[in-house]
């Protein structure tokens, strides 16, 4: 079992994409090989429902994804699993949303001990790529190095 | 007695199936005086963006246009093109992209089986609600549909509008050691496939039988998938290429979807429509399976959609199976490409229906003209038709909370791809 799996949610639309870029971002970071092999893990999911079962081995897993709130394009925030509310509008495809998916785990018992969920605030009507939002990547990888020192012991 | 009361359903997002669209139902004197399936997701014009690309741009491009099943858009395309440029690329190839085809039926079936689907039948509002009464059967549709993923990564990098396809053939072999490992999974999920089969038997009590055109492809000795010819349960039986004699699509001012009818009528493509043109192609332990449930195929019972979806993973599983067992590291994973010029056609099975692809290309390959016709397009009627039909059979007199839930019940046991669908725009020039 890893210790923290990381996974962007995403999907080649726009700034839908965030979640993959901010993986993308992170791994070119180094920020996993600061930490023993194999304890930090990091993927790019589509279907939020595929959050699920790529959860299943890891002991923390941080979810990021874009976002829609209100709040200004490229806010970055922060969530516990019990902080969503299923209707809650992370993007996403297929009537499945993050949040349903994470409701959803709950419900089955899949979830890990911790979960983190990063939103990323975009303009969904927008397709072309926005600078602001891709400017938080740096901001979230803070963030997440910042939770990452504080659930793995090195 | 007959209910005189005027009643006026409005559903102004469809919940459950993918892209936007509406239900409106006009009921006066006891009749459905009007009744529209709504599309008004934007159009999405891919078929322009593809003109003046080059043949090789277009797999990934098409992927773009379902997050669901872009390995279908990536099959069609890629059989046209070679269509086109006689290309045969040999049978690792064709065993290969029937595995990845598999893939995408497993997880396109399964997410609609667990999540979208049965909650309709056993009354929950969401699979989130379901799951507390059937958390079992929810976990083996999440583990189905990341079995599905994960076949549709082996050979396309990622699940999500995969990147591996390419116009003759594939840009990667995938290594024996993580084709066998996956091998070990499918196996070990035969029996939650088998059971899937005999569980939504027991969803599917209700429905009524109606009279309706079931068209697929078919293939003289497999169950039809990238192959074969179009043919009908009224006779119909033609090749590919001769799909726009007897189809047309028209545009109806409610939807941002063309609608699709065969000689003038609507007809039914997709998992139930395949099976009762083809259930003799099925691999023997899906027949069996089938057979156990005591309904009978071919069905005139759209609420059976939901049976046959079942029967296809379990067949898929099997079929993935029996080409992986074999598998072996091929020398080079395509066939090279001298394009040309020319007209090709391709028509393979997505999960929601037969979806068929035209292209011209000039003599360097560039696409000229592309024409995308997908299944939701050629559902739509025939839902339309059903939903008259269905809450008619129902009873008009019901509440409007039932009319409402009933009504979204048969959109969504069609899994329509509305996202897919809309892809028109007419367009009008003044040159002043």
């Amino acid at each position: 079992m890893t210790q923290a799996r990381i996974i962007g949610v995403g999907s080649p639309f726009g700034d839908d994409q965030i979640g993959w870029d901010a993986v993308e971002a992170l791994l070119a970071d180094g920020l996993i090989e600061r930490y023993p092999p194999r304890s930090v893990e990091a993927c790019c999911c589509g279907n939020p429902v595929e959050l699920l079962m790529l959860s299943k081995d890891a002991q923390a897993v941080f979810i990021i994804d874009a976002m829609k709130s209100g709040a200004e394009v490229g806010t970055v925030r922060r969530f516990g699993p019990n902080q969503l509310e299923s209707n809650q509008t992370f993007i996403s495809t297929h009537g499945v949303s993050v949040a349903e998916a994470v409701a959803l785990g709950q419900t089955l018992n899949l979830l890990p001990a911790t979960l983190v969920l990063y939103g990323i605030e975009i303009h969904p009507a927008v397709l072309e790529r926005q600078k602001t939002v891709r400017a938080a990547i740096p901001v979230l990888l803070r963030a997440i190095a910042i939770d990452l020192e504080s659930f793995i012991l090195v | 007695m007959t209910d005189r009361r005027e009643v006026n359903i409005r559903v102004p997002v469809l919940a459950r199936v993918e892209g936007e669209g509406a239900l409106e139902i006009d009921i006066a004197d006891g009749r459905i005086a009007d009744l529209k399936l709504r599309i008004y997701e934007p159009p999405r014009l891919f078929e322009k963006f593809l003109e003046g690309r080059a043949y090789h741009e277009v797999p990934d491009m098409v992927a773009r246009i379902c997050g669901i099943c872009p390995v279908a858009y990536q099959m069609s395309a890629v059989h046209a093109l070679e269509n086109i440029f006689g290309t045969d690329p040999g049978p690792w190839v064709r065993a290969m992209r029937r595995v990845m085809y598999c893939g995408e039926w497993m997880e396109s079936h399964s997410l609609h089986i667990h999540l979208l689907a049965a909650p309709d039948f056993l009354g929950y509002r969401s699979v989130i609600e379901m799951a507390h009464d059937h958390p079992v059967e929810v976990r083996r549709g999440l583990a189905l549909q990341a079995l599905g993923n994960d076949l549709i990564r082996l050979f396309g990098a990622r699940s999500v509008h995969p990147v591996g396809v390419r116009v003759g053939g594939f840009h990667h072999a995938p290594a024996l050691q993580e084709v066998q490992a996956l091998c070990q999974r499918l196996r070990a999920a035969l029996p939650q496939a088998e059971a899937l089969v005999a569980w939504t038997a027991s969803l599917a009590t209700g429905g009524n039988a109606q009279q309706f055109t079931s068209v697929a492809t078919r293939h003289r000795n497999e169950y039809p998938m990238n192959e074969g010819h179009i043919v009908s349960d009224r006779g119909l039986d033609i090749g590919i290429d001769r799909y726009e004699q007897h189809f047309a699509e028209h545009q109806v001012a409610h939807s941002t979807a063309l609608h699709s009818l065969l000689h003038g009528q609507p007809y039914l493509v997709g998992p139930l429509a395949r099976v009762n043109l083809n259930q003799d192609l099925l691999h023997p332990p899906v027949r069996t399976a089938l057979g156990a449930t005591g309904i009978q195929f071919p069905s005139a019972n759209l609420f059976h959609s939901i049976v046959a979806r079942a029967a296809e993973i379990y067949y898929a599983l099997l079929e993935a199976l029996r080409l992986l067992d074999q598998y072996a590291l091929p020398q080079v994973p395509f066939s090279e490409i001298v394009p040309r010029r020319g007209v090709g056609y391709g028509c393979t099975e997505a999960p929601r229906g037969m979806l068929w692809h035209r292209y011209e290309t000039d003599d360097q390959g560039l696409i000229r003209v592309a024409r995308i016709v997908p299944p939701t397009s050629q559902n739509q009627a025939r839902i339309e038709q059903d939903l008259r039909r269905s809450l008619e059979a129902f009873g008009l007199d019901r509440s409007d909370a039932d009319l409402r839930f009933f009504g979204e019940t048969v959109i969504r046991n069609y899994d329509p791809c509305i996202s897919c669908a809309t892809h028109f725009l007419r367009l009008t020039v003044r040159r002043l």
